[in-house]
């Protein structure tokens, strides 16, 4: 590899070309030239690749740095306030999934305000479309799945309480989440710009997933498998993002849920290679170079891994990281692994 | 002693009522507490780390199997006290500095109490210099220390670090885990040990205690 001052050498020359790339291989065939995928970017990054334009949203910025990284994507999230309001948590590097919850029984449930999608603006949908450069799509990710919600608003040693003495209750959350879920998502789906659905909710922890298989079977896989087939009705893939220790339940992923791709991958539990050679070949596997080594393994050797699972998946896997990419991880680290994971596809030099 | 079999199994099946109900009549009809303890609860939460090994048991049923035991806990440690019952080791954990995931640390504190460990439980954000005390001043021999992030991990070495410039180091074995934590993280910073889950975790403290 050469070793430039910046791994940044300027946006890739060969625009978007979502059909041919990033959608032939969630399509169950190979990407034409390499690509990549990501959930997304910080704003320093961002910013670094794409300047800064007075009044333009921030959302439009991203979708003219995810161009220039050289992806067939752009990640967007719901802009018009669709969430899940929680309760107050502390905030350091990381979050308690105990902390903030605010539904304890049928009464703070009832009482919750829950969010009205088809009340909600959705003009965001269009500047972003309308900001997206030829052969892009945009890919509309959720406000946190539906297992991440529930665990937000109950406290996750309360939900698992709750499944053993009042699983009725608990039935009733998820209804109330996934439907809310399921009705953006049926919103978003059909929307010209939109190319693409990410699903995601983290649902495993290092060992095993976070709820047992039947659990997640009973409660947390029906809505997943409800937001799929809207997005195939809107003739959209669908693919999860989701951390933790998966392989309990990948055939359902793969075989019941009917996802097109997984993105999010650890070395310490399902290295990418592994999870390549265990279901490459019946799902589309993205991304997946882990968070940790990339922050901690040299830029050279960065890049060797990121090629060599280019080369060896040959169309079949999309270049990115096991997660994403907050501001801790160093620049040109993720820059090694973008400028392997393009495969040498051109740049348009500074000038500068 | 009387077979107090269905306590076992009211530990296992999570139901913290009956557990709770049996462990009451138990004391009530003269059984020795420790050996409610010894024989039946640390077998009972052995079996449910030993299926939560083999993913029988996944988190929800291994907290609901270690609210039966605290339930039963609470009827039988103020006699263990009273009788000067020594634990098998007292272990101080946290979740490191800049850090406030705790389900995992929360899980390996139930499972070392259930091991029979006495548990400090320091929370999370937990500086370093709250590690050394917890040696100086509730004797503390085992510290776990606990990280979901890449940039917290360097926390756990600072805790050891701490403990070497208190003169701590010798009296105190350190084990650590999380999700980015992988044993060579372990050899490299110098901890006595790492465990990828909270079943195995109190194994590696037994062992730990063992060697002490």
């Amino acid at each position: 590899m050469s070793t430039p001052s910046s791994l940044w050498q300027g946006p890739v020359a060969d625009g978007p070309d979502f059909t041919r790339n990033l959608g032939a291989m969630l399509a169950g065939g190979r990407s034409a030239r390499p690509t990549l995928f990501e959930f997304y970017h910080n704003v320093p990054l961002i910013r670094r690749i794409a300047g800064d334009r007075p009044g333009e949203p921030d959302y439009v910025r991203e979708i003219r740095a995810w161009a220039a990284l050289g992806y067939d994507h752009a990640n967007l999230g719901a802009r018009n306030g669709f969430c899940f309001k929680a309760g107050d948590r502390h905030r350091d590097r990381s979050i308690s999934l105990n902390e903030g919850a605010v539904i304890s029984d049928r009464d703070s449930c009832e009482r919750y305000p829950w969010p009205q999608v088809e009340a909600l603006d959705w003009s965001y949908l269009d500047i972003a479309a309308a900001a997206l450069v030829p052969g892009q799509v945009l890919m509309a990710s959720g406000p946190g799945g539906v297992l991440e919600n529930v665990i937000s608003l109950v406290g996750f040693e309360r939900l698992c309480e709750l499944i053993s003495d009042d699983p009725d209750l608990v039935q009733h959350i998820v209804d109330r989440v996934g439907s809310c879920l399921l009705a953006y998502y049926q919103r978003v789906a059909p929307h010209p710009g939109v190319g693409l659905l990410m699903s995601n909710d983290d649902w495993g922890f290092k060992t095993q997933t976070m709820l047992s298989p039947r659990q997640m079977r009973r409660f947390v896989f029906p809505w997943h498998e409800r937001i799929v087939a809207a997005g195939h009705a809107a003739g959209k893939p669908v693919v999860l993002h989701s951390c933790g220790n998966l392989s309990p339940v990948m055939d359902d992923v793969i075989d019941g849920l009917k996802y097109n791709g997984k993105h999010s991958y650890e070395d310490g539990i399902t290295p990418v290679e592994e999870a390549f050679s265990r279901w490459g070949s019946r799902i589309a596997i993205l991304g997946g170079i882990d968070v940790d080594y990339l922050c901690r393994s040299p830029i050279a050797e960065v890049h060797r891994r990121t090629a060599a699972l280019v080369a060896a998946a040959d169309g079949r896997w999309a270049a990115g990281t096991g997660n994403s990419v907050p501001e801790w991880v160093p620049q040109e680290s993720f820059l090694a692994l973008i400028d392997a994971g393009v495969g040498g596809r051109p740049r348009v030099r500074h000038a500068a | 002693m009387v077979d107090l079999s269905p306590l076992r199994d009211a530990i296992i099946d999570g139901n913290a009522k009956m557990a709770k109900a049996l462990t009451d009549q138990a004391l009530k009809e003269g059984t020795d507490p420790q050996s409610i303890v010894t024989t039946y609860l640390i077998p009972a939460m052995d079996e449910v780390g030993r299926r939560f090994e083999c993913n029988e048991y996944f988190v929800p049923e291994l907290l609901i199997a270690a609210r039966a035991m605290k339930g039963s806990m609470e009827l039988i440690r103020p006699l263990l006290v009273k009788g000067g019952v020594q634990p098998i080791a007292t272990v101080a954990i946290g979740t490191v500095k800049g850090d406030l995931h705790d389900i995992g640390k929360n899980l390996v504190a139930s499972m070392l109490e259930g091991g029979g460990f006495t548990v400090v439980d320091l929370g999370v954000d937990v500086a370093p210099e709250k590690f050394v005390a917890s040696v100086q001043e509730k004797g503390v021999n085992i510290i776990c220390l606990s990280a979901l992030l890449t940039t917290t991990m360097p926390a756990m070495k600072d805790t050891i670090a701490a403990l070497n410039s208190a003169g701590l180091r010798g009296k105190v074995k350190v084990m650590i885990g999380g999700a980015p934590v992988i044993q060579r993280y372990s050899d490299e910073i110098g901890a006595d040990g790492y465990s990828d889950n909270a079943s195995s975790a109190v194994q590696l403290a037994r062992k730990l205690a063992a060697a002490a």
